[in-house]
């Protein structure tokens, strides 16, 4: 600093001066820098550390608010795993353009994700259950739809193989239950109704 | 064979060093095999040099690669290739165990590439937290109800039996609400009055339209009876008066019958059956009118206000045709008594009936929904034409009596409700429309009603707050020599306002079916013509979309399923459209 200063001196500039330029120059080069490529940093359970676009990262609500906490530091996510983190991010990458409609989301699974959701189901829980803590709210919307498109139209022993499902109806309330049959004409035979 | 895998791996190298070791591990493993605790040392060793040492011991035991048979996702072609000819490898790698041929080494080649992928720690820890869940259900409650929310009925149906929790979870009050909010519901047709070989089965037919699937549902309530009503509200459908054969129980026979007064409602999510309250006259094919209103509408006290009016009301540009009858001034002593009687009994719901009275109680509380079921003309037990009128009230569980159709009206023969008017028309061509808060009559003139055929009465719909009408006319000529004699079904719109008809589009089929079905829910219009041809009883199923600007009709449900029913099945068929 002193080394600065008398050169400063010695040009026969205002040193006082010079050094206000410069702690604008820093400050302005700061702000111009963030607002470039705002990154933000968000740190795993398993002390990962993802660094990914504000405005990809911001489609968690609950990342945003704690962006706002952290201010530029790191944001720890203590219950999302690396893997599926990075799987999110990766979704969220190709949907950040798509805008806010959320009835968008609420139909049938969209094209470009075809192979996104290819998952078995224990990434599918993951992916629902990290969407909903991390408040993303269309990709709930469609791991849902995806969920759905799983277990439509199967039986009701199909589904509970399905998902590992034990059955815990005792013998008379089945028995009731299929007593009030709706029989179809066209052999869905498992449509029953309460 | 084996050569085709070895060339396709990187760290050959590497591998063939690892194997130098696993070698000699391998010889005095064989050695060790009579051992009862060899497994527990191949596992330790897996563990440093994957599983190249496993699989050695089940060759060892002379089984063929049963490592393969494990971990075949993992491997594609090569382990498949193996496990198809495991015989054969058992054969060959028997008396290889132990010695330096290098041959079962190149199985353990892809083994090691994988596992040394696999040996990624991240990977791994979520894999076995992945297969620790799978045996749990650990997807939160308020996730899976969220994707139960959108399945179809038919499915959702399904999931209710599939464990108890789920039971629990899509039958609450809550879960319904957000699943009918959440436009997650189909239409779902209703199609009654089936007559069978003679008989008045009670079937329902009911149409899934989103997957054109039928569904048949026994009704044993409704054996016996025809030439009911039904309106459709909410997640129910009421089933209004009717007739039934008093000599042939349970045929369709006109000869000798009796008119009934109940009032039946179907819940078809639950199919269950309850009786409300009787009307005060009997009626056969009565024409009703269905509608929610506020909670703080109150029957009783619009009929108080009603003699205060002494001006006849008009629409604009007509003459009214309200009829004031000074005499039933003191009928209506005598019905509001009335109002007190008992309820009859009721059919196995009772519960539901001992909560619709609670409700009514606190009927002040606002937010709470109700709505009004009207029925009007309609045939009496001597098969007279009524003009009367009554209004259900359903938090009361109470019919009322309303003021009886205008004088010169005609027989009522079509109506519906449409924002808080309930529209009718007669024979006579002629429309009125009863005030449902007011509760009096008015007389609505129109430009031109839309011409109709004989015999073809018209009929109303409404949706999305407008009023159509359905009528068949002569095809006008336009000179084209055979066109003149050629009926055409056409949909009519009535401009509210200014009180006109204006032709909005034409049905496609020919009109075959003097008395078909129309009913609309939301922003579809469903019709249905049944009429028999050829020997044969055909059904015609059309929709409309009324938020679709030139509002054509489609052909939905070809596959007929009216085939097995009988030809009076058409005039007996009622249709109700529910969202389920």
């Amino acid at each position: 600093m002193a080394f600065t200063w008398s050169k400063t001196i010695y040009m026969g500039l205002d040193p006082i001066f010079l050094t206000e330029l410069s702690i604008s120059i820093i400050i302005f080069s700061t702000i111009a820098s963030s607002k470039k490529s705002r990154v933000s940093k968000i740190k795993t359970a398993d002390n990962e550390i993802f660094e990914v676009e504000e405005a990809v990262a911001t489609m968690s609500n609950t990342i945003k608010i704690m962006a706002g906490d952290c201010s530029g530091g790191v944001i720890p996510l203590n219950n999302v795993h690396s893997t599926i983190f990075a799987r999110v991010i990766e979704w969220c990458k190709k949907h950040v353009d798509d805008g806010e409609d959320l009835e968008y989301y609420k139909g049938a699974l969209k094209n470009c994700d075809a192979t996104f959701f290819e998952v078995d189901q224990a990434v599918l829980y993951h992916l629902l259950t990290t969407a909903n803590s991390l408040d993303i709210k269309p990709l709930l919307h469609q791991g849902c739809q995806r969920f759905v498109d799983m277990i439509n139209g199967k039986t009701v022993e199909e589904i509970r193989q399905l998902l590992h499902i034990k059955n815990d109806f005792t013998n008379e309330e089945e028995d009731e239950t299929r007593k009030k049959l709706w029989s179809s004409v066209v052999g869905m035979n498992s449509f029953i109704l309460l | 064979m084996f050569a085709e895998s070895v060339s396709g791996e990187e760290s050959l190298r590497q591998d063939f060093e690892a194997l130098t070791v696993s070698k000699r591990l391998v010889r005095s493993v064989s050695q060790k095999l009579k051992k009862k605790n060899y497994r527990g040392e191949a596992e330790e060793e897996d563990k440093v040099r994957g599983v190249a040492l496993k699989c050695l011991t089940l060759y060892g035991r002379g089984g063929g690669c049963k490592v393969g048979a494990d971990t075949s996702e993992e491997f594609g072609d090569p382990s498949s290739r193996r496990r198809s000819s495991a015989n054969e490898e058992g054969k060959v790698y028997k008396p290889i165990c132990g010695t330096e041929d290098n041959n079962f080494d190149c199985f353990s080649y892809g083994m090691k590439e994988k596992f040394w992928k696999k040996n990624n720690r991240k990977e791994l820890e979520l894999e076995e937290s992945v297969r620790n869940s799978r045996m749990h259900i650990f997807l939160p409650d308020d996730i899976l109800e969220m994707c139960l929310v959108r399945l179809p009925l038919t499915s959702l149906m399904n999931a209710r039996l599939v464990c108890k929790k789920w039971r629990h979870l899509t039958t609450t009050p809550r879960f319904l609400r957000m699943r009918r909010e959440g436009s997650y519901q189909n239409p779902w047709l209703f199609l009654f009055g089936a007559v069978k070989d003679g008989y008045c089965s009670g079937e329902i037919h009911a149409l899934d339209v989103s997957q054109d699937q039928w569904h048949r549902i026994g009704a044993g309530i409704l054996r016996g009876r025809f030439m009911f009503s039904v309106a459709s509200i909410q997640d129910d459908v009421y089933i209004v008066g009717g007739c039934s054969s008093l000599t042939n129980f349970g045929r369709m026979d006109r000869s000798s019958f009796k008119t009934h007064k109940g009032v039946l409602v179907f819940s078809p999510l639950t199919k269950s059956w309850r009786k409300v309250s009787s009307m005060r006259y009997a009626r056969s094919m009565p024409i009703l009118g269905i509608s929610e209103v506020s909670s703080d509408f109150l029957i009783i006290q619009s009929h108080q206000n009603r003699h205060d009016r002494r001006f006849p009301r008009s629409r604009v540009g007509g003459v009214s045709d309200v009829y004031e009858d000074p005499h039933r001034l003191s009928l209506r002593c005598q019905y509001r008594n009335a109002f007190d009687e008992n309820e009859p009994s009721l059919l196995p719901n009772r519960k539901s009936y001992k909560f619709m009275r609670q409700r009514s109680e606190q009927s002040n509380i606002k937010g709470c929904k109700k709505f009004v079921l009207i029925a009007v003309g309609g045939l009496g037990c001597w098969d007279e034409p009524l003009d009367s009128g009554e209004i259900y009230d359903s938090l009361s569980n109470k019919w009322t009596e309303i003021q009886k159709l205008p004088i010169d009206f005609g027989v009522v023969c079509a109506g519906v409700v449409c924002n808080g008017m309930f529209y009718v028309c007669s024979e006579n061509d002629k429309l009125a429309g009863y005030d449902i808060e007011r509760g009096f009559w008015i007389g609505i003139q129109t430009s031109t009603f839309p011409p109709c055929v004989h015999e073809y009465y018209p009929k109303l719909v409404s949706c999305n707050g407008r009023l159509f009408m359905l009528s068949v006319s002569w095809c006008e000529g336009d000179g084209q020599i055979g066109r003149r004699n050629k009926a055409v079904r056409k949909l009519w719109e009535l401009d509210l306002m200014y009180l006109t008809w204006t032709e909005v589009s034409v049905h496609p089929d020919a009109p075959m079916d003097w008395n078909p079905a129309f009913v609309a829910d939301r922003n579809l219009v469903f019709g249905v013509e049944m009429f028999k041809i050829f020997g044969q009883v055909l059904d015609f199923f059309t929709v409309c979309d009324a938020s679709d600007m030139e509002m054509n009709w489609n052909h939905i449900s070809r596959n007929h399923m009216a085939h097995e029913l009988d030809a009076s099945s058409c005039m007996t068929k009622r249709m109700a459209v529910l969202h389920l």
